[in-house]
């Protein structure tokens, strides 16, 4: 696991179709980075009060998890406030103010803001901070299609002041290859696999620097077809040994994986293979040689 | 390891006979619509109308419906045996006609149109889908073409979203700030305002210094448009509310059997309870098959040994059947540790097999069905 990744970027965002495992995906990248330098994984709004991987509580206060490895979720308003206080000088004044009703409202009232100021957060960790990495685990597809398109949107609805400067410096920092790549993450499943497309075009059609895609919980094949046919033909006359028929849904997985990969054809992409374990700090030590060994590899 | 059979599945054909709303909830990519489809099939074929709705932007359900495309209106999917309609809500198509249904005049209507906020970001407007969502919802309850309504929610990671979201919208247009906005253009100023004047007047100056001169003069009236439809959103999200909470109205929580979803299960449960919304079910989607106890034998080794090898393996044919079966109840152990954390729960529970290819013809989603009515027939390894 000392190969690290071959991603010189500095922020790194996963994301894909909900339930393909991208907090799984983006732990192990965060360990994998973290052998290499301190390392920094974000959520965004998260409500979970524990992240469901490592199983250690998550607050805006980045936490030292592991040697190296930081964990924090980002919430709006948090960064809201702590945007304020940097930017307003004797922003104590304020203080009952920021924590008051009618700011609340304001922020959710101005569209795009509490967006606005998560990315801020973002940027502020990849721009200004020790971290050597930023990882993100994004939200899924849509929504993250959504909030990178905040930036943007809000250079062109708010032409001038702070609020224009930085939604500019965040898309800066989205668009330039050398500081972001967005990961898509996916299962080898027809649907997901199509979703990875859309987010690939999405990243494309907008410059952002994207890829590889990694593909979770792949199943190899274990069984050449002849072997499967031999296989079925067993199954068929005694049906019922249990070895006989997992074998058979096995051999059926992998080929139904195989054709919903050939969905990625023509697009870099990782295969991390279906582990059998719990997810848990195991598992993502096992994802995290595959991945650094598979992407050192090509 | 002892097999145990589950007890589940018993109320189905009674939720989708008795159910005038069947809400579908849970995280992404658990198979939400999967299973607002399949319900509504069943609900179809034991003779209700019956109109699946869905609010995901991925457009799967049409997919899943065998449709070349879902339309804001309801269309009719061919199912045998049963009259069933699918429709996928539109959520810049829905924003714009409820403004045009609820603007108290064209000159509002139309600055609302034109503003940039509402332009660009109207889709970042927390709450703002869960409101249109909420609008659909009742226009289709209140038509007299269907009997049956069932709606695909958006992902939530928080529960209630769909609920809570039109609520947030609704207070934030109520709220002080937008109060305070409204304020100096004499627009349905309240009198408990003028008190402040002063002090907002400082507040105004802190927030134009944190965002830019400009930017509030767009968003108040942006604001100050949006919230003259106040008074129909209030009366429409009490409404819906009320739907909601009808002894027909149930909801099913979808879920995967990993423990991070199972866990949010637990919370959807407890936050629906508290606000005495009736849950009809907890739907666990791919549950690995157990493949019993049962070893390979001496015999089933020598049988699978004898047969022609393939030519580049290197463990035996019998030793790599032997890998998959473990393989295999490695899997299913892991599904049924987690799903002890349903054990507390009091509701009924349904178990949907893994099926080993993605569900996206009208076959499979019948399939599905099948497998949901007689999911009481699941076993786990336990």
């Amino acid at each position: 696991m000392t190969e690290g990744l071959p991603y010189p970027e500095k922020l790194l965002i996963i994301s894909g179709k909900g339930g393909v495992g991208k907090t799984v995906l983006s732990s192990a990248l965060a360990a994998v980075c973290a052998s290499s330098g301190p390392t920094i994984l974000l959520s965004l709004n998260g409500s979970r009060p524990a992240h469901p991987v490592f199983e250690v509580p998550v607050a805006y206060e980045p936490r030292e998890i592991l040697p190296d490895l930081w964990i924090a979720d980002v919430d709006s308003l948090s960064a809201v406030r702590e945007y304020v206080k940097r930017k307003v000088p004797f922003s104590g004044l304020y203080d009952s103010f920021l924590t008051s009703r009618m700011f609340r409202d304001f922020a959710e009232a101005a569209p795009g803001f509490q967006e606005l100021m998560c990315l801020g957060k973002i940027y502020d960790l990849v721009c200004e901070s020790r971290f050597a990495r930023v990882i993100v685990d994004a939200p899924a597809t849509g929504h993250l299609m959504t909030l990178l398109d905040v930036p943007s949107a809000t250079a062109k609805v708010v032409q001038v002041g702070p609020l224009n400067h930085n939604a500019r410096k965040i898309q800066d920092m989205l668009l330039d290859p050398e500081r972001t790549r967005v990961l898509l993450a996916t299962l080898p499943e027809e649907m997901a696999i199509q979703e990875a497309r859309e987010l690939h075009e999405f990243c494309v059609e907008r410059r952002i620097n994207t890829g590889p895609v990694l593909v979770n919980q792949h199943v190899a094949r274990r069984f050449e077809a002849s072997e499967v046919e031999q296989l079925l033909q067993l199954q068929a006359a005694d049906g019922l040994a249990a070895g006989i028929r997992a074998a058979c849904a096995e051999a059926e997985l992998a080929a139904v994986q195989e054709l919903a990969l050939t969905g990625l054809e023509g697009m870099d992409h990782l295969l991390l293979p279906r582990l059998t374990t719990h997810v848990g700090e195991d598992l993502i030590q096992r994802l995290a040689r595959h991945l650094s060994a598979e992407s050192s590899n090509g | 390891m002892a097999e145990r059979l589950l007890n589940a599945g018993f109320d189905i054909p009674a939720m989708i006979r008795d159910a005038r709303i069947i809400v579908c909830c849970g995280a992404g990519g658990v198979g939400k619509t999967t299973s607002a489809a399949a319900l509504g099939i069943l609900a179809a074929q034991a003779g209700r109308s019956v109109c699946v709705m869905t609010i995901d932007p991925a457009r799967r359900l049409a997919q899943a419906m065998g449709l070349a495309h879902l339309d804001d209106a309801p269309q009719a999917v061919a199912v045998p045996n049963g009259r069933l309609s699918a429709m996928m809500l539109n959520p810049k198509h829905t924003f714009d006609r409820m403004i045009e249904t609820y603007s108290p005049s064209e000159r509002v209507r139309d600055s609302i149109f034109a503003n940039r906020y509402y332009q660009e970001l109207s889709s970042t407007l927390g709450g703002s889908r869960e409101l249109i969502a909420m609008e659909r919802v009742l226009e289709i309850a209140g038509s007299e073409e269907f009997d049956l309504l069932i709606v695909d929610t958006p992902p939530a990671q928080h529960a209630l979203d769909f609920l809570d979201g039109p609520r947030r919208l609704i207070d934030m247009l109520d709220g002080s700030f937008t109060r305070m906005l409204l304020a100096p253009y004499g627009f349905a100023a309240r009198a408990q305002f003028n008190l402040f004047q002063h002090s907002s007047a400082a507040m105004m100056k802190f927030l134009e210094r944190l965002t830019g001169v400009g930017m509030l003069a767009d968003l108040s009236e942006f604001l100050l448009s949006f919230s003259s439809m106040f008074e129909g959103l209030k009366e429409r999200s009490h409404r819906v509310m009320a739907l909601m909470s009808e002894a027909t109205t149930s909801f099913v929580l979808v879920c995967a059997p990993a423990s991070a979803s199972l866990r949010q299960v637990e919370h959807f449960a407890s936050r629906l309870g508290e606000s005495d919304l009736n849950i009809g079910g907890v739907l666990v989607n791919r549950v690995h098959e157990s493949f019993g106890t049962e070893e390979l034998s001496a015999a089933d080794i020598r049988l699978l040994d004898e047969l022609l090898p393939g030519q580049v393996a290197s463990q035996t044919l019998s030793e790599r059947v032997d890998a998959a079966l473990q393989d295999a109840r490695a899997l299913s152990a892991a599904d049924s540790a987690a799903l002890h954390l349903l054990d507390e729960l009091a509701q009924a529970r349904w178990y949907v097999p893994h099926f080993n290819r993605d569900l996206h013809s009208l076959d499979d989603l019948l399939e599905f069905a099948e497998k949901l009515v007689d999911s009481g027939s699941v076993s786990l390894s336990g």
